[in-house]
């Protein structure tokens, strides 16, 4: 621990490292609670599916929209990837060289949001028409809703965040205890920040992937 | 924002009405209502067209639900709760306080500090708690007569749900909401939780939810209990989504608050603070946590797709239109189970660390309790079939869950055993915290001896559904947590509010309780044998003698509670009986704080030396120094 | 950690006298209360699910007297031997005894085998041989958990909506009544079904309970060995007259029995064309709402 730690002069003179140490945690037990919640609707799926097997569970009336889920699915593994990006040039180059691809990792959520409620407007079923579509809305549903407008919402405080403070020089260079991999040491909040949220954002994405092949491929 | 909160400093004292153009829960309410017309009248309205089954019939689900959302958003916004969101949205840098200022003015805000979200907890689990025992005495007084004799069937039914409802809603904040908040960043030398805002939230929703569920009386009532089953909740008229909607909030509070104690035990430890010296309170918190955290999602989900059944026509439990009731039950009963531990395992918790002090002993078998915590919770995921034995749903797995659900008493058994270890050779005094806590041992053990039956899948077959569980749940529920949380109220309210409640009214309303509550619920597994199924409204008229004791004895437990108010009263407005800075001479680190604790907690960040149990080792440290210095910190791993 | 532990497992002189007494408590109470308690306990003996379930609760309570026992004399015995004599007492402390690992691995031991026990015996009272248990067994029960006599069982379907019970006898013409009547001595194969909500069908003193789930079809089996009349109930809430939801059970004479439906078939005769078809679950005309 730091120095700094023990003269807690004002309130805000939290040692930085628990406060890094609390994202982190924390994303990952959020994740957790992710699972349960999403776990919920993959039960309803296999259930429900495994009741009866095609007449009532997708009736041939039922098209699937392919199309906007591939515009879904593209969208929000590129804007993972990016993430993934943008967290190594943080790294390795600093907080100027995390800006330009974690934007538009952000951009692309917005859009994946965008193909999302395209796909809403432009269902080709009601959300009556059976199991399929019933757990087809709740869950693109949740995951529109849910998972992907807390990430725009982390994602966007960061790059605004960022921007704004451009001319302000990084933190102080704390180690974080609770933080993956063996680098050690890692600059200031943004970087604990943009970790954390890579973390949650790549399990998002691998949702995405289940929901993808769940509602799209197997169907 | 929040520098808008902290009063200008000088002499000119601004009037008070300048006050409520502030974001509090005021300008919550208002919101909140604005939120509603809006919500039901424009957006509702404008959805619901064109859609027959809603707008042609007299139950219009799509307004109903806009309205109660919208309402729900514009109170957390006139509550405040959006401007740091947008703050932040807007590139302001994160800060972690909020209106902190004293005052009473400070318990109707979002306000961040820990002890002050204890206590509104506290007031707002106990106002809820007494709304619905207030229920329970109107459904016993219907049972005093075999048919309909004061309420309609109708309003029963609303009745039997609003009280089970909102005792299970309530109960899961019984401890970790007052206790949890205000004792648990203190007992691990923490000045606050990890993240204060999102403490707030999970406080503010509560009596959200619960305004919301009361709601449900003006809109025709609810006729599901509280496990609201589907598709009786699909057909059910408009008080179904008030329960769905504010079942749900409680739901992302429970998560909420799980997520919050989790990490602050985690990372937030004071130096000094291993694993085996965490008070055994903060150890069942732990637990309880990791149960909302997993199973309160489950809850969102499954409220939700009723929800969906009812407003956008999904047919997830629609038994003729390929949904199927039985998803419905294995959604709920995958959250219900762990519920109930949910409820159970912050009482043993504070028995267990209120016993020590009283007997003046250590904690006999430490670490066999926390397995034991943790062990009841980890099984609790694998026992949700056994509410399910006579549904038709997987008959082969019965005997699984039958052992699974057994199991579950091992660990169980393990607090009794350390509550026989540590009470032995102990010097036991019988102060009323310590008298709450003993009866928690009487009362569970029925409450798992009955268990014992119904878990038993033959056994279950007669006394599943009926009265017989009703009295089982409410042994455990009531006879643990409701007496733990008094006990723990008796013996942290000198600390939360610097005032000592007065012992006798104390010991009166303990033995008033717990002998009326005994005489109230023993007899009711002999109604549910004898054949009486739960939540009826009328029964076999050769049970109701047996019916009419348990309601005379129901009303003395309400006498109980009166007699608790009035102490409250008694002690706070006319005894005021200051108590010493350490009442119970007990060894926890909450009481080496000044009384009332200031809002950082420590000063400095304390250094922990030794567990609270060290009675009988008169060479061992105080548990915490205040006072550390560098060298010690280091020491301690700091 | 053991502070204690050195001599073995001796009962510590403070617990002489109630190991003691225990011992003895135990050994006299518990034969009493199988012997004359459980024959009292419910669900009584009025059929063979109902005379299982009552020797599956007469175990238990077995098993929980003395369990029960020991645990009120241990307490009562410690809150007065190790109470504070006087108020200088509320400032001394007691022995820092902190844990004894032979008396924990003795409880946890005791308590495992008591479990296994429970569960294995529970699990034997479920798979019957020539006793129903009497709890709903799903749409297709596995073959081990049926009755010895399950293929000549009288077929009676449960049909419950919202808010009476109706049953029909798939062998008698599939004639729909509103009394539920049993021959004596007679393996019964129950099919549990409903056409609205969830209901539970309870058959009190038959100790039969199954749950009727639209849309699924819940069989259970019973034999009723006494002629007598009893109530059937709804044991789970489905809306606002559950508790209404009662009809009359008669058991009566295989005679009795053949007279009293040859009467229904005749009764209701001109409306039986009006009925759907025998089948294990009905979809009804889409329900609307109630009001
Ligand atoms: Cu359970
Ligand atoms: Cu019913």
């Amino acid at each position: 621990m730091q120095e700094m730690g023990f003269q807690t002069a004002g309130y805000e003179a939290e040692p930085p490292e628990v406060m890094a140490r609390n994202i982190n945690v924390g994303v990952r037990l959020l994740s957790a609670a992710m699972v349960s919640f999403f776990g919920a609707f993959l039960f309803a799926y296999v259930y429900l599916k495994e009741r009866d097997a095609g007449a009532v569970w997708r009736p041939s009336s039922v098209k699937v929209p392919t199309g906007t889920g591939i515009g879904v699915l593209a969208c929000v593994l590129v804007s993972a990837l990016l993430t993934g990006v943008a967290v190594d040039a943080l790294r390795r180059r600093g907080e100027g060289a995390w800006r330009g691809p974690a934007a538009i990792s952000l951009l692309l959520i917005y859009a994946a949001l965008g193909v999302q409620c395209y796909q809403w407007a432009s269902l080709p079923f009601t959300p009556g028409s059976g199991p399929y579509a019933s757990v087809f809305v709740a869950w693109t549903g949740f995951y529109g809703g849910v998972a992907l407008l807390t990430s725009i919402y982390w994602l966007q405080t960061m790059v605004t965040g960022s921007f704004r403070t451009r001319h302000v020089p990084a933190g102080p260079v704390v180690s974080v205890a609770g933080a993956a991999g063996g680098e050690g040491a890692i600059s200031g909040r943004i970087q604990v920040e943009a970790r954390s949220f890579a973390f949650y954002w790549y399990f998002l994405a691998g949702v995405q992937v289940v929901t993808f092949l769940l509602l799209y491929v197997v169907a | 924002m929040s520098a808008a909160a902290i009063p200008a400093a000088g002499p000119v004292r601004e009037p008070w009405w300048r006050g409520l153009g502030r974001f509090n829960v005021f300008t919550g309410i208002v919101l909140g209502i604005g939120g509603y017309l809006i919500g039901a009248l424009v957006i509702g309205h404008v959805l619901s067209k064109g859609i027959p089954a809603q707008t042609e019939t007299n139950q219009n689900d799509i307004e109903f639900v806009c309205g109660i959302l919208l309402g729900i958003v514009g109170f957390l916004v006139g509550m405040g709760f959006l401007n740091y969101p947008i703050a932040r949205l807007t590139g302001a840098a994160p800060t972690l306080r909020e209106k902190e200022e004293k005052g009473i003015a400070r318990y109707f805000t979002l306000c961040t500090d820990h002890k002050v979200v204890g206590i509104q907890y506290l007031w707002g689990v106990l106002f809820f708690f007494l709304v619905a025992g207030l229920n329970a005495m109107l459904i016993r007084t219907q049972l005093l007569y075999p048919t309909e004799h004061f309420w309609s069937a109708d309003n029963y039914i609303t009745l039997v749900g609003l009280h089970g409802t909102m005792m299970m809603m309530m109960t899961t904040s019984m401890v970790l909401g007052p206790f949890g908040n205000y004792f648990v960043p203190v007992m691990v030398g923490a000045k606050r939780m990890a993240f204060p805002r999102i403490e707030a939230l999970s406080f503010w929703l509560l009596p959200v939810a619960g305004v919301v569920l009361l709601a449900a009386v003006g809109a025709k009532g609810f006729p599901t209990g509280w496990t609201g089953y589907a598709n009786l909740s699909v057909q059910a008229k408009l008080g179904m989504d008030c329960y769905l909607i504010s079942f749900a909030l409680i739901g992302i509070s429970m998560a909420l608050v799980g997520f919050n104690m989790l990490v602050t035990v985690y990372t937030m430890r004071a130096p000094g603070m291993t694993w085996t010296r965490l008070p055994i309170f903060v150890w069942s918190v732990i637990a309880t946590a990791f149960l909302q955290l997993l199973a309160a999602p489950v809850l969102i989900a499954g409220m939700s797709l009723v929800l969906l059944d009812r407003v956008v026509g999904t047919t997830f439990f629609m038994p003729f239109s390929g949904g199927s009731p039985f998803l419905y039950e294995n959604l709920f009963w995958f959250f219900g189970h762990p519920e109930v531990y949910i409820l159970a395992l912050p009482g043993f918790g504070l028995v267990l660390e209120i016993l020590p002090v009283f007997s003046r002993k250590p904690l006999w078998g430490y670490r066999l309790a926390v397995a034991g915590l943790m062990g009841v919770a980890l099984l609790s995921f694998f026992v949700w079939q056994h509410h399910l034995f006579v549904s038709g749903i997987n008959p082969d797995l019965r005997p699984f869950f039958m052992f699974t659900t057994e199991l579950i008493s091992i660990p169980t058994a393990l607090v009794f055993l350390n509550a026989m270890g540590t009470l032995f050779r102990g010097k036991i005094r019988f102060s009323v915290p310590m008298l709450f806590a003993l009866a928690l041992f009487f009362n569970f053990f029925i409450g798992g001896a009955s268990g014992v039956f119904l878990s038993d899948a033959p056994s279950d077959v007669s006394t599943h559904g009926s009265f017989f569980v009703m009295a089982h749940f409410h042994y455990t529920i009531m006879g643990g947590l409701v007496f733990a949380f008094f006990g723990g109220l008796f013996y942290w309210f000198p600390k939360m509010f610097g005032v000592h409640l007065n012992e006798k009214l104390g010991k009166l309303q303990f033995w008033l309780f717990f002998i009326f509550f005994n005489l109230t619920f023993f007899p009711l597994f002999a109604v549910g044998m004898l054949g009486q199924p739960r939540r009826v409204s009328a029964y076999s008229p050769s049970l109701q003698w047996l019916n009419d004791w348990v309601t005379a004895a129901a009303y003395m437990i309400g006498l109980s509670f009166a007699v608790f108010v009035v102490n409250v009263v008694y002690s706070c407005f006319f005894e005021r009986r200051r108590p010493e800075a350490n009442p119970w001479h007990s060894k926890g680190i909450e009481w080496q704080l000044p009384t009332p604790i200031p809002v950082d907690n420590f000063e400095r960040v304390p250094v922990i030396n030794a567990s609270p149990y060290e009675y009988g080792t008169p060479e061992a440290p105080l548990v915490a120094n205040l006072n550390p210095s560098h060298a010690e910190v280091v020491a301690a791993g700091g | 950690m053991s502070t204690g532990g050195e001599g073995g497992l001796k009962v510590p002189p403070e617990l002489r006298r109630i190991a003691w007494l225990w011992l003895v408590l135990s050994v006299v109470a518990t034969p009493l209360v199988v012997i004359f308690v459980g024959p009292l306990l419910p669900p009584g003996s009025a059929s063979d699910a109902a005379h299982g379930q009552q020797q599956d609760n007469t175990v238990m309570v077995a098993i929980v007297v003395p369990i029960m026992i020991g645990l009120l004399l241990y307490f009562i015995n410690a809150l007065i031997m190790f109470r504070g004599k006087d108020e200088a007492d509320a400032l001394t402390d007691g022995p820092a005894i902190r844990g004894q690992t032979r008396v924990m691995v003795l409880w946890i031991a005791t308590t495992f085998v008591i479990v296994l026990l429970l569960a294995a015996w529970g699990a034997y009272e479920l798979f019957p041989g020539e006793e129903g248990a009497g709890g709903g067994l799903g749409s297709a029960p596995i073959s081990v958990a049926l009755p010895a006599n399950a293929s000549s069982a009288l077929p009676v379907q449960v049909i419950g909506q919202q808010w009476t019970w109706t049953y029909r006898y798939p062998t008698f013409g599939g004639v729909e009544t509103t009394e539920l009547v049993l021959p004596v001595g007679q393996e019964v194969r129950f099919s549990v079904t409903s056409i609205d909500v969830i209901h539970s069908f309870w058959a009190v003193h038959l100790a039969v309970k199954a749950d009727a789930v639209p849309g699924n079809a819940n069989v259970a089996f019973v034999k009723p060995v006494r002629e007598e009349s009893s109530t059937v109930r709804c044991a789970e809430l489905c809306g606002l007259w559950h508790g209404h939801m009662t009809s009359r059970l008669r058991v009566v004479s295989p005679a009795a029995f053949r007279a009293w439906i040859a009467h229904e078939r005749e009764k209701w005769a001109p409306i039986q064309h009006y009925l759907p078809a025998y089948k294990p679950t009905y979809a009804p005309e889409p329900t609307y709402r109630a009001e």
